[in-house]
Parts: structure tokens; C-alpha cells; sequence
């Protein structure tokens, strides 16, 4: 098994302001959002990333796609660091969360001619690429609509298209299916399952344990910022099903019934 | 194949801002379109204020006024009624909007002008003349004389001096003050200041701030660009269209700065040469590019577009107070060292070209000021974009 991704201590904390201390009922002053979070992920293989609302999943995915720097630790794309070589590990991900929105004021055409000039892809190349994900999301008839009136699901599978532009290695999604119909949400899901059968390496975060199980190869469990396991779906769950070992992890963990 | 991604980017950004008929519209047009109205209302108010009925006939008192004045005056054909009086009877009358000038000549003007030796190095020969700026009758008669007296010098190779010991303004017998030429003279520079202010407000929020609060920041960041690149690619976008916003506000001044000044009385004229008008465009860019910049850099520290415009409101009335400060100066400053001021240069420089008194060392700083004003703050932007709370603070 070749390793694709190699996440050693990743720590990273947050200043919160007072404000928000208040808001959020909190007596600190600063997060620690990702707490020493390691883990490996082999070429081919899908990760799962599973947690609680806040406990740090999409902290340590922006820090992969080099959005922001861990305060310490680091993580190998490929070979590459995200601290050292962050423009190279950009160039061999995907990245796919709902914070990041495409510019309504374009037209998916345009969009995607713009990613693929940025990733430097040949004309031809980028023009082939863009005929077949166009024609596999039904994005063809909407080419030269505006995406401010493109319909939410249709938004998400273009969303999607973008962040496959430059046929990346790796590609990290976040909460891909989060919003989404059923339908729209099941050729997301079969487009990921097709994406792994073409050997790409994915880094999901859910909060679906059918994904888990239909499509995860591995997972890690991160509770307030630490991973508390981290194996196989086998390995994690010990035979029994899925759900009851995640609670029952999550239970040992915090200390709470749940 | 491989362009730069600053290129990609630039392109994407025009694209963009031009894309956006909002945006062409109240960062480059209104500007031109603002100052237009406001000068031609300004221009039919003034030009009401300060016209003088075409037979009109100029009452010009004169001291020791020589044979050959009587003649000047009668050869031009220009319809002035000139009254030979004394020193204080003269004054008064011009005081009392009585008369409309004052001349006093050296006595035996004429043979001292003729037996003037220039190269004696010994006082010439004078000739003093008082107006009374309140009243644009005697504006008129004041600069109607003084060209006569230039013509008439040049004829006789400068044999004598005209108000040569005296700061003009003493030659002002208005008590008054001269509201009429102070409040435009100190408007024009301010009014443009303004308007490019607000062209630049229009898109530097929108475009930055604006693009992190809609989270379309972060998909850029997320291709292998340099963080650089794009801050540079969003100032140097900005700047084009600022630069357009200056260009428009230089045409529409072209258009409308004639209906202002529609008297050269109050000590405009509107015939400035091609340098000059060089020289006014340079400095409307020059100007845009610090506003540009500096309000990049405050779209940067910002969340959102509202936040970038609160945080930028404040400025207005820096640009209120430069603009307006040749109006307490009473025209442009000359110390050189006040044109490294940026923006308060500008207001100066302008003041200088459209009244005449102008440098071009003055001139020549304020543009280079403010070029390296807008460089540092750019610098500064490419810096910001490499932070991660900069770009990305969710
Ligand atoms: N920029 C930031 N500033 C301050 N706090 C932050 C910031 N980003 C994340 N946090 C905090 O860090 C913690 C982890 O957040 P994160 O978004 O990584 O959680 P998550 O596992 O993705 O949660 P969810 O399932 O809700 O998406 C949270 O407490 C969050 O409020
Ligand atoms: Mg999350």
C-alpha cells in the first residue's frame, strides 16, 4: 500500500474574542480546534473523517488544502509538506466544502476555463475534461447560465466539477451530500464511489454512517479536536455495527450518555 | 499555454468588474456624471453672480494719470470712462462701490518711463491698481486694464512695473471677503477629490471584502496561485478601473470646468495649456491609485462590505479637509515639503494649476508621493493576503 497522505501532530488553536466567548458560553480564550491529530491514508482508499458538530473535522481538511497553517505538526500530500510546499499540494488536491462558494456572477463555462487556466492545463486537455464531467453532471444544458440562477443541487454538482478540474490525486470533501436532495445526493455519492474505483484517494467528512460503511475504507473519530480512533471500519467498530461502536466511542470519550 | 496565474486572475477580474453594470456604473461613470451636475448647477448659479451687462461702462478714477493713458484707453476702444482724482477720494469711491478701479501713476509718468535706464538697476517708473473684488465690475475692469497696461509695456520694452511691490490681495480694496472665487477655487479640488473617492469606494469593498464575505475568496485561494498574485491581480484591477473612474473625471471637468469659470474676472481662465491639462490628469491618477490602494488594504482588514465601508466613511473627511485646505491657505501652499503629504498634495497641486501659480517641482512630487504611497500600500495588500486570518477568518 502506497501512502498518499501522512497527517503528523496537526495542532491548531483559535483566538476566540470576548464576544464570541460570550456567545458560545466559553470560559477561554482560545480554541484548540485540532489537537496532535495524526493519521495515514493510502493511495485508492477513501478516509472518513467522523466527529461531532464542532470537534475539529473541518479544521484539519482546510489545513490539508493549505487554507490555513497548523500551529505545529504537519502533513504530507504525496511526498509534499502543506507547510513547506503548500502551492504544490494545492496543485494535487481537490477541495470540496460548503464555506467556499463559486462567484455567482459567472457562467459555469466560464468558471471552469477560469480553474483550468489557473491549474495551468493545456486547452485541449481542459476542453475534453470539461465535455465529459459537463455530460456526467447534466451541466451541458446549463453551460451558459449564470450560476446565480442554477438550482442549489445543481450549484453542488458543479461546486463538485470545479474541484476536479485538474483530475487531482487526492481529493478532500467535506460534508459533500450536506444540503442535498436524495437524488442529487446519490450522484454525488456514486460519483465519489467512481472516483475511488479510478484509483483517486478521497478524505471524506460525514456525518452519514451509511457512507461510512458503504464507501469508507478507513476512519478516524475526532472529538474535540482529538483523534480518539483511528483504523479500519473493521478495526474501529470490532464487529459490531457501525453506529453502536461510534456512540460507544463517542460515550468513553466524553463521559456523556448519549 | 502556461500564462502566469497573475494574468488568469487579472483577466477573471475585469471580467468581473466590467461584467457588472452596477459596478461600471457607480465606480467610473457616476464620478463623471456627479461633477458635471454639480459644475454646471455651480456654473449657472456663479454665472448668474458674476456677469457684467454688455454696456456697461467702467468707471476707472486715476492718479497723475498720464497723456498717453488717456490715449491707451481711447485707441482700445474699450468703454471706460476714466475720472482724474486724488489718492484718498479714488479709494474711497472704489471702497465704496462707487467707482470701479483705482490707478495711480508714478507722477510725470511719462517722461520718467521715457527717461527710465533699465539697466540703472534704480526703481522703475509705477503704476498701482486697486480693485474691489466684491463686485465683478470692477474684477472685470481690474484684468481689462492690467492687459492693456501688459500691451502697452511689451510695446515700450518694460520700462515700468504694475503692483510690483505688493501681494495682489492688497490691492484688494473689498473689505468683504471675496466668497465668489475662494469657495470655487477651493470646491473644484475637494469636489474631484470626492468624486474619486466615492468611484473608489464603489468597487474596493465590493471586491475584496465583498469576495471574502461571499467565501468566493477561498476558492481562489485553493488553486495553486501564489496569495501574492492575488492580491496583486485584485489591486491592479481596481486601479484599472479607478484609473478609468480619473480618466472620466479629468473628461467631464474638461466639459464643464468652461461653464464655471465664465468670467476670467475672478482670476481664472480657462485656456490652460497642453501641459496643464497633462499635468491635471496625472494628478487625478496619481490621486486614484492612493485611494485605490488604501481602501484595498482596509477592504483586506475587513469581513464584509459593510464593515470596509464604515471602516472607509471616515476617510471622506480626511479628503473633505485636504480638498477644502486651500481654501485656509488662500490658494496652493508653495513650501515644497507640504507635497509630500499625499492627497493634501493633490489638492494643492490642483489648486496651483487652476489658479496659475503651480510648480512643476510641487507637481512632480505630488505624483511621485503618491505613486509610492499606492506602491507601499500594495506591498502591504500582497503582504495581508499571505495571512490566514486576512483571507480566510471563518
Ligand atoms: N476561524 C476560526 N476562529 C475561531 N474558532 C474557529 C475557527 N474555525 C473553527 N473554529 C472552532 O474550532 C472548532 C472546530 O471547528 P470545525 O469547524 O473544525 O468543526 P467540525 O468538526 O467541522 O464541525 P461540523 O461538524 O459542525 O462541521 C469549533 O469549536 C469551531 O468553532
Ligand atoms: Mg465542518
Amino acid at each position: 500500500m502506497q501512502e498518499i497522505l501522512s497527517v503528523s501532530n496537526l495542532t491548531k488553536t483559535f483566538k476566540v474574542s470576548k464576544k464570541q466567548q460570550k456567545l458560545r458560553n466559553l470560559n477561554k480564550s482560545v480554541i484548540t480546534a485540532a489537537n496532535d491529530v495524526s493519521f495515514t491514508s493510502y493511495k485508492g482508499e477513501v478516509f472518513g473523517l467522523l466527529g461531532p458538530n464542532g470537534a475539529g473535522k473541518t479544521t484539519v481538511m482546510r489545513m490539508l488544502a493549505t487554507l490555513i497553517n497548523p500551529d505545529s505538526g504537519d502533513a504530507m500530500v504525496g511526498g509534499k509538506s502543506i507547510v513547506q510546499n503548500s502551492r504544490e499540494v494545492r496543485s494535487s488536491i481537490g477541495f470540496l466544502t460548503n464555506e467556499l462558494k463559486l462567484d455567482d456572477f459567472f457562467t459555469p463555462n466560464y468558471t471552469f476555463d477560469f480553474f483550468a487556466e489557473m491549474h495551468r492545463i493545456p486547452k485541449q486537455t481542459a476542453k475534453q475534461r470539461k465535455q465529459e464531467l459537463f455530460g456526467k453532471f447534466g451541466i451541458d444544458k446549463f453551460a451558459e447560465v449564470k450560476i446565480s440562477n442554477l438550482s442549489q443541487g445543481m450549484r453542488q454538482k458543479f461546486s463538485l466539477v470545479t474541484s476536479i478540474v485538474h483530475n487531482p490525486d487526492m481529493i478532500i470533501f467535506d460534508e459533500p451530500t450536506n444540503g442535498l436532495d436524495v437524488i442529487t445526493a446519490k450522484v454525488v455519492t456514486d460519483f465519489l464511489i467512481e472516483l475511488k474505483k479510478e484509483g483517486k484517494s478521497i478524505i471524506l467528512s460525514t456525518h452519514i454512517f451509511e457512507l461510512v460503511e458503504k464507501l469508507c475504507d478507513r476512519i478516524g473519530i475526532i472529538i474535540d479536536g482529538r483523534m480518539v480512533a483511528c483504523g479500519t471500519v473493521d478495526e474501529v467498530s470490532g464487529g459490531r455495527p457501525f453506529e453502536e461502536a461510534f456512540f460507544d466511542i463517542y460515550s468513553k470519550t466524553t463521559g456523556e450518555v448519549v | 499555454m502556461n500564462r502566469s496565474s497573475l494574468f488568469v486572475l487579472i483577466k477573471k477580474e475585469l471580467t468581473r468588474l466590467f461584467g457588472d453594470r452596477r459596478l461600471v456604473f457607480s465606480g467610473i461613470l457616476l464620478q463623471g456624471l456627479l461633477l458635471y451636475v454639480m459644475y454646471s448647477v455651480m456654473g449657472n448659479f456663479m454665472g448668474d453672480m458674476i456677469s457684467v451687462d454688455e454696456d456697461y461702462t467702467y468707471k476707472v478714477y486715476a492718479v497723475n494719470a498720464p497723456q498717453s493713458f488717456s490715449m491707451l484707453i481711447s485707441e482700445s476702444g474699450m468703454p471706460i470712462e476714466l475720472t482724474e482724482s486724488d489718492a484718498a477720494t479714488a479709494r474711497q469711491n472704489v471702497a465704496d462701490n462707487k467707482a470701479d478701479l483705482f490707478i495711480m501713476f508714478s507722477s510725470d509718468f511719462d517722461s520718467q518711463v521715457a527717461g527710465y535706464d533699465i539697466a540703472s538697476g534704480s526703481q522703475a517708473p509705477q503704476i498701482q491698481i486697486w480693485h474691489n473684488a466684491s463686485r465683478i465690475e470692477s474684477l472685470e475692469a481690474d484684468s481689462m486694464v492690467k492687459n492693456l497696461f501688459r500691451e502697452f509695456e511689451r510695446s515700450m520694452v518694460k520700462k515700468f512695473d504694475i503692483n510690483a511691490d505688493l501681494d495682489p490681495q492688497e490691492y484688494d480694496l473689498n473689505t468683504g471677503m471675496d466668497f465668489a472665487s475662494s469657495f470655487t477655487m477651493s470646491l473644484i479640488p475637494m469636489l474631484i477629490i470626492m468624486v474619486m473617492y466615492q468611484g473608489c469606494m464603489a468597487i474596493a469593498p465590493e471586491s475584496i471584502a465583498g469576495e471574502k464575505e461571499r467565501g468566493t475568496l477561498g476558492t481562489i485561494l485553493v488553486t495553486p496561485a501564489k496569495r501574492s498574485n492575488i492580491a496583486l491581480a485584485k489591486i491592479l484591477s481596481i486601479s484599472v478601473f479607478g484609473i478609468l473612474g480619473a480618466v472620466v473625471t479629468f473628461g467631464s471637468m474638461m466639459l464643464s470646468l468652461p461653464k464655471m469659470f465664465v468670467s476670467e474676472a475672478d482670476g481664472f481662465t480657462f485656456d490652460y495649456s497642453v501641459s496643464e491639462y497633462l499635468c491635471i490628469l496625472l494628478l487625478t491618477i496619481s490621486t486614484v491609485l492612493v485611494f485605490v490602494a488604501l481602501l484595498s488594504v482596509l477592504s483586506a482588514y475587513a469581513k464584509s462590505t459593510k464593515e470596509a465601508t464604515t471602516h472607509a466613511s471616515p476617510l471622506i473627511i480626511v479628503g473633505m479637509v485636504c480638498g477644502m485646505s486651500s481654501m485656509i491657505t488662500g490658494g496652493a501652499v508653495s513650501e515644497f515639503y507640504y507635497y509630500f503629504i499625499p492627497i493634501f498634495n493633490s489638492a494643492h497641486s490642483l489648486t496651483g494649476i487652476f489658479t496659475g501659480d503651480a510648480s512643476t517641482l510641487n507637481i512632480a512630487i505630488t505624483a511621485l508621493t503618491n505613486t509610492a504611497v499606492a506602491l507601499i500600500f500594495t506591498a502591504v495588500l500582497t503582504k495581508m493576503f499571505s495571512s490566514e486570518r486576512i483571507v480566510f477568518d471563518k
